[in-house]
């Protein structure tokens, strides 16, 4: 019962802060309700190769949807060390650049919902178990992510604590806590472009498949670097989205 | 009469070991037993479904047998006490006093595929898929050496090893599943039976990738 209000808690107390801001000179805040699905497909082709096709919607409430379609797989190189690479697609995704005169006297964001981007992802991935008041599973995850169209590169660096709890001997769920930040290296003016901190749960029904909800709050800062200033607004100007997600991830086994 | 009868019974109970504590249906060399039955070498402890039996030995250490378990008492009356464990799992408390100071060790589970020499206190051993052996530690060290290791593996409190076919050890690292096995011996307690399947054992938390 606790398990179960715990994450309810936090629910409650992350959509509080979700409240409406208001749009200061040139600093644009934004707060918004989002909704995130996350369908994934394992295929272990040895104890050392872990193959991944991922499909990732997300609904935006201010700003058009985001569809991402992602396939390549993980390398265990040791007990605690992991190396991936993947290649993707990705629909919706919105940049410094896409910051553009409308017709209207004012300026306005760039529907994207129909642009598609091609991206490289390389990742490592450390764990560790933790023996403490009950086990809990560390992670340190770092994600190089290249897109193509408009060459821009962004370090992911995600810690995450995990830990599962039992029934009738077997794993019933996992219980998640993770944070990710954004770091880019060649664009925007910021020194982050966004961070997200997740809380989930992932329920066991079956080995061959996992389900279970998660809420993240975060928030995107689209800043653009002095290049694209003098090519585009001539002015400095910073958009902040910030956002509550609420997210449900399914994922199947082979 | 009555005196000399309780003097001789209870030095048998000192010198012998015996079933200490019997859930469902125990049987020794094929027949059903029940709690206090005194046990010697060459003795085959068998459990059924849902059964569990604790056997006490000489020394005052514990092994409590879990459901669908056999373990052949090879042992028990010498210095070091040694059984052998062919089926199933079980649980080991063997008391303090009988490790000797020089840190020699004065118990050894046998599996089929592996020796395990105790110089701690508390420790598991189960069968898994394929002959596969697995086994943790609670309390204190445990050695294990399996058919094609060269040397033998020391087992620390809080880790556990296991033993693929059979055959090689693998390093000793903490697992998590081994954090709710029931190591419990004490009669008084509701319920002593093991409720971690080994199933769990299998699912390797550090290659576990949700994303």
């Amino acid at each position: 019962m606790i398990m179960i209000k715990l994450p309810l808690f936090f629910l409650i107390s992350f959509l509080t802060f979700a409240h409406d801001h208001v749009p200061a000179g040139d600093e644009k805040h934004v707060h918004a309700h989002d909704y995130q699905f996350d369908l994934r497909f394992f295929k272990k082709i040895n104890s050392k190769i872990n193959l991944m096709f991922e499909l990732e919607n997300i609904v935006h409430e201010k700003r058009n949807n985001e569809t991402q379609i992602m396939a390549g797989g993980k390398y265990r190189v040791n007990s605690h060390f992991k190396i991936g690479a993947y290649l993707g697609s990705i629909w919706g995704m919105r940049h410094d650049e896409d910051w553009v005169k409308t017709q209207s006297p004012d300026w306005g964001w760039r529907n994207t919902s129909s642009r598609d981007e091609q991206f490289l992802v390389l990742e490592s991935i450390w764990r560790d178990n933790y023996d403490l008041f009950r086990m809990f599973i560390g992670e340190l995850r770092l994600r190089f992510f290249q897109t193509f169209r408009f060459d821009k590169q962004t370090l992911r660096i995600r810690p995450k604590i995990s830990t599962t709890i039992l029934k009738d001997g077997l794993a019933f769920c996992t219980l998640f806590i993770m944070h990710e930040r954004y770091l880019p290296i060649n664009y925007s003016s910021e020194d982050l472009y966004a961070y997200w901190t997740y809380l989930g749960l992932m329920f066991h029904p079956q080995a061959s498949f996992d389900w279970g909800p998660f809420v993240s709050i975060g928030q995107e800062v689209w800043s653009p670097d002095d290049a694209l200033i003098r090519k585009t607004t001539n002015d400095n100007w910073k958009s902040v989205e910030e956002a509550v997600r609420l997210g449900f991830n399914l994922n199947f086994y082979y | 009469m009555r005196f000399q009868l309780l003097i001789f019974l209870f030095s048998f109970s000192i010198y012998s070991a015996n079933l200490f504590y019997v859930k469902g249906r125990v049987y020794i060399n094929e027949k059903l037993s029940g709690k206090g039955t005194i046990l010697k070498n060459n003795d085959v402890v068998k459990t059924d479904l849902k059964s569990l039996a604790i056997i006490s030995t000489k020394s005052g250490s514990k092994i409590k047998l879990d459901e669908k378990s056999k373990l052949t008492l090879k042992d028990i009356d010498k210095e070091i006490e040694f059984v052998d464990l062919s089926l199933g799992q079980a649980f080991f408390n063997i008391v303090k006093k009988n490790i000797l100071k020089n840190n020699h060790i004065k118990f050894k589970v046998k599996t089929n595929s592996t020796v395990m020499g105790v110089r701690g206190t508390e420790f598991f051993a189960s069968y898994g898929k394929n002959n596969d052996i697995w086994m943790c530690v609670n309390e204190g060290i445990v050695t294990i050496k399996a058919e094609n290791d060269s040397k033998e593996t020391s087992v620390k409190k809080g880790e556990g090893v296991l033993v693929k076919n059979g055959k090689e050890t693998s390093e000793p690292r903490p697992l998590p599943w081994t954090k709710n096995l029931n190591w419990s011996m004490n009669p008084s307690e509701k319920d002593l039976a093991n409720k971690i399947k080994i199933q769990e054992a299998y699912k390797d938390e550090l290659d576990y990738d949700y994303d």
